[in-house]
């Protein structure tokens, strides 16, 4: 039954032109970071190569997140989910088989992004592989918190929107972390703030370590690692898989 | 007698195309004002640019510089430039990203060509704290600091002050006219004596760790920038190294 349901997924990306839509979307990113990268006076390759890679990152991302938080809530809203969840198959292997189908479009369109990376400059090193494997496992946690959001949220645009913000936030962290160890907040209510931020980061994935386009360019610094990278992706989705997991035990249909 | 019907949505479509048509003659010769070169963000807000990511924000900071000024179907003069600005995001841009020649090269092939020379006080300084680096990877930047400070900026202090920067440099890619460069900055400005005392020195000193065509450099520096003709007649190493 497990088998069926991630068939059943990915029917269901087939059928609501996900495949085409991302192609066609990676064509335009693509065909856009050349021209821009042309135009550089200098280095006009490494120009290519971090604009179509930030590019594709986002592009992946936003394409995921607006096909599971759309399809989740079409499957809610005409019942699809209490159907499914009236055959034999529990909770945990409903949950766990779309956490499969999604991610692995997400890693469909991780492979596709080092495809087109590869074709805009024919180099494959070492930097070039960890940039693949950060976007692999940033898009299947981003996979995963969309299912979380739809599952959460009743409404689509929500949990989109909560999604998105959620990417923004987990991509800025670092930056936002940086910013309250530089400043030093002496009233009561900047240093409140700077504690519940720091609470509230510790249950976002640090994506700006991942996925660096200086990597495409220079060599990894030896602080990111493939095993950090698999490792922050296994916790955090097991994370958000298990918050899934509370939320439909709970759910009475 | 039967009253007119008017349609009230063809009515309002009329009115908002005709509001439109006087939009478009009043402003369609006005452009976009352009209000110089922005403020560099700190340094720690910079990332946001690309999300987080250093070097995406790099790349489009980069490219805005390249185009700034160019908007609209106006070009800017380069001399409208404000200099003091542009070398606070050419500096904000070397944290970005300290290894790529791209800013460096902008900064000084590009902005370099300004048409009022004084501008480029900023620009020299930046250049020369990019191409002091320890590594002296950079060499060239500091070279071209000196160019620019000796023959746009005619200020021969600061041009040799930067000249002996680079001579100090510890690098095993800077070529023989780098590493002799503080003298041959003594020389154009007519410090001949001085310039002849360094480079006879160097050579003494140096010999043994530098190659052929640098020591024949040197020589023919000194030999035929130098000294005069009767000088150079009574030095034999100009005379042993003159059919080489």
């Amino acid at each position: 039954m497990g088998l069926q349901l991630v068939r059943y997924v990915l029917l269901g990306a087939l059928r609501d032109k996900l495949l085409l839509s991302m192609v066609l979307i990676y064509i335009l990113v693509t065909s856009g970071s050349l021209f821009f990268g042309s135009s550089a006076i200098l280095e006009q390759i490494q120009f290519a190569l971090v604009f179509t890679s930030g590019s594709l990152r986002v592009a992946g991302v936003l394409g995921l997140v607006l096909f599971i938080v759309f399809f989740m809530r079409r499957s809610f809203e005409s019942k699809d989910v209490e159907f499914l969840l009236s055959r034999p198959v529990t909770r945990l292997q409903f949950i766990l088989s779309y956490s499969g189908a999604f991610s692995m479009i997400a890693l469909l369109l991780g492979a596709a992004s080092g495809l087109i990376l590869y074709a805009i400059s024919p180099s494959f090193t070492a930097g070039h592989a960890l940039w693949v494997l950060s976007i692999c496992v940033e898009n299947i946690i981003m996979a995963n918190i969309a299912l979380f959001f739809a599952m959460v949220l009743t409404s689509a645009s929500a949990g989109v929107l909560a999604t998105l913000g959620f990417y923004v936030l987990a991509r800025m962290m670092g930056q936002l972390l940086g910013i309250i160890l530089a400043t030093q907040n002496n009233d009561f209510i900047g240093r409140t703030m700077e504690y519940i931020f720091q609470i509230v980061s510790m249950i976002i994935p640090r994506l700006d370590l991942m996925g660096q386009t200086s990597w495409l360019i220079y060599p990894p610094s030896s602080e990111i690692t493939a095993g950090f990278i698999l490792l922050q992706g296994f916790v955090f989705t097991g994370l958000v898989l298990s918050a899934c997991l509370f939320d439909l035990k709970k759910r009475q249909f | 007698m039967r009253g007119v019907r008017i349609d009230l949505s063809l009515v309002f479509l009329l009115v908002f195309l005709c509001l439109n048509i006087a939009i478009w003659t009043i402003y369609r010769g006005t452009q976009a004002h352009w209000i110089n070169v922005p403020p560099a963000p700190p340094s720690a807000y910079a990332r946001g640019m690309g999300l987080g990511d250093s070097q995406f924000a790099y790349r489009s900071y980069g490219l805005m510089l390249q185009n700034l000024g160019d908007s609209g179907g106006v070009t800017r003069p380069l001399q409208d430039y404000n200099y003091d600005t542009l070398s606070r995001w050419f500096l904000l841009q070397d944290r970005l990203d300290p290894n790529s020649s791209y800013i460096p090269y902008l900064a000084s092939y590009y902005f370099g060509a300004v048409q009022t020379p004084e501008s480029l006080r900023p620009l020299i300084a930046y250049l020369a704290e990019v191409g002091k680096r320890e590594d002296g990877k950079n060499w060239k930047w500091l070279a071209q600091a000196v160019y620019l400070a000796h023959y746009r900026l005619a200020d021969y202090d600061l041009a040799l002050e930067h000249a002996q920067s680079l001579a100090s440099l510890k690098s095993n890619e800077l070529p023989a006219w780098a590493r002799n460069m503080d003298s041959i900055m003594l020389n154009v400005k007519g410090e001949k004596e001085a310039a002849y005392q360094i480079m006879l020195q160097t050579l003494q000193s140096e010999r043994e760790h530098m190659k052929p065509e640098e020591i024949l450099f040197m020589i023919d520096y000194i030999c035929k920038q130098i000294l005069d003709e009767s000088q150079a007649a009574e030095q034999s190493f100009c005379s042993e190294t003159q059919d080489q």
